[in-house]
């Protein structure tokens, strides 16, 4: 029954090597019930495999304005410190060229502040420099937690956003695999602190990477990148 | 082949609580309403009018509507965040066809009107696809955390099993389960 259950994931996912497919395969002919419920899953996996991209991670909405007939003193919603969360994840197919182009630009800079080697330790604060386009004295670091499931990113010395533009963080690759962690804003101080989840370790990437990107619609990363950092110390 | 059933979609009372708040006219209820439907409510509506002002506006727009229409609201005919996608979907119909110019001749009436049909389904496909969003968020924070782990880091069950240090025994099952109570979340709204 639990071998049925975990097969029936496996199968609708594509992670049965084409033996062990084929086999599943005669046994929904010959199983009915087995039948219905893959019939039933399939649809459901199809739907997710639908679901934009952004939707796995909503952006921050604005605060609610309460109707003017409800009683009590209006509260503004909790902010969280991540104002925009991301509109680009995994999708290696449509920015590989961007990377590819952003990468032969940034690659150099990137291997002079990439110091070390290896996946991040427990705990790590990493650096990230000002590269490219960055703003000179522009400057911050990432602490990724010790499980690596949550990042602070602590950033200063960058131009302020305004209306039109914002900055996002990213995780990147020489390969052209990337993937957007979350966007936000910078005041006139020109910092910004900003705690978010990793929906992947860091250490699967090279880089960790600030970008600034115009509020265009666009998902893709800008190309221009004005802080660059290793993923591991 | 007699798989266990192992989920349960049945409305919660805590959403039946909240709505019945919601009717009462308790304006803390409709701050919890936004806390729990905002932010699926604004990505759906961001993403299907494409500019934020626009969707900040209509966003207020739905919420007002849901606390004016909180009375005749009934959690037995679909989940509270299924009503406010409803309504969301509505308002964003409304404001995308409000874009469209009045017609002047025939021929624009039947462009304009065929613009219009257009306009609807584009936004009830997108609708559906975040009402998806929507029960994703219903889930138990391990199998939405795991399925958020497959389909949108890509990740193998196998690549999941050794960054959460579980066995893969246990990440297959919870993602069966995680599956299934999908599954049965919109079939159980469907039927309604």
């Amino acid at each position: 029954m639990s071998e049925a259950r975990d097969q029936i994931s496996s199968y609708l996912l594509g992670e049965l090597g084409p033996a062990e497919a084929s086999a599943f395969e005669r046994q929904l002919a010959e199983d009915p019930a087995l039948r219905a419920e893959v019939d039933g899953l399939r649809s459901v996996v199809a739907r997710l495999d639908e679901l934009p991209e952004e939707a796995w991670a909503p952006p921050e909405p604005p605060p609610l304005q309460m109707p003017d007939d409800a009683a009590g003193e209006p509260r503004r919603t909790r902010r969280r410190r991540l104002l925009r969360l991301p509109t680009l994840t995994l999708r290696p197919a449509a920015a590989g060229g961007l990377a590819a182009l952003l990468l032969a630009i940034g690659i150099a800079a990137g291997v002079l502040i990439d110091s070390g080697s290896g996946n991040a330790p427990a705990s790590a604060d990493l650096v990230l420099s000002r590269i490219d386009d960055g703003p000179a004295g522009a400057h911050g670091d990432v602490l990724v937690a010790g499980d690596a499931r949550e990042a602070t990113l602590e950033l200063a010395g960058l131009d302020p956003t305004g209306p039109d533009n914002f900055y996002e963080l990213w995780l990147l690759d020489e390969d052209g695999r990337m993937i957007a962690l979350g966007s936000f804003p910078v005041g006139g101080d020109g910092k910004a602190e900003i705690e978010l989840p990793l929906p992947v370790e860091p250490s699967r990437y090279r880089y960790f990477d600030v970008s600034l990107q115009e509020d265009n619609g666009d998902p893709a990363h800008s190309g221009v990148s004005v802080l660059r950092g290793p993923t591991s110390s | 082949m007699g798989l266990p059933m192992a989920v349960d979609a049945t409305p919660s009372r805590e959403q039946g609580r909240l709505a019945a708040r919601l009717r009462e006219r308790d304006p803390e209820a409709l701050r919890e309403v936004y806390e729990r439907c905002g932010r699926v409510c604004f990505g759906f509506l961001l993403k299907a009018l494409g500019d934020r002002g626009a969707a900040e506006d209509v966003q207020q727009q739905v919420f007002l509507e849901v606390w004016r229409r909180a009375p005749a609201y009934d959690p037995e005919r679909g989940s509270l965040l299924t009503w406010v996608m409803t309504i969301a979907r509505s308002r964003a119909i409304d404001h995308k066809r409000r874009r469209v110019p009045e017609p002047l001749d025939p021929d624009t009436a039947a462009s304009a009107a065929e613009s219009g049909t257009t306009v609807e389904s584009e936004v009830e496909a997108l609708a559906e696809r975040w009402r998806m969003r929507a029960l994703l968020g219903q889930l138990p924070e391990a199998e939405s955390a795991l399925l958020r782990m497959r389909f949108y880091a890509g990740l193998t069950q196998s690549e999941i099993a050794a960054r959460e240090d579980i066995p893969l025994g246990t990440v297959k099952t919870r993602m069966f389960n995680g599956l299934r109570r999908l599954r049965e979340m919109i079939e159980t709204e469907d039927e309604r």
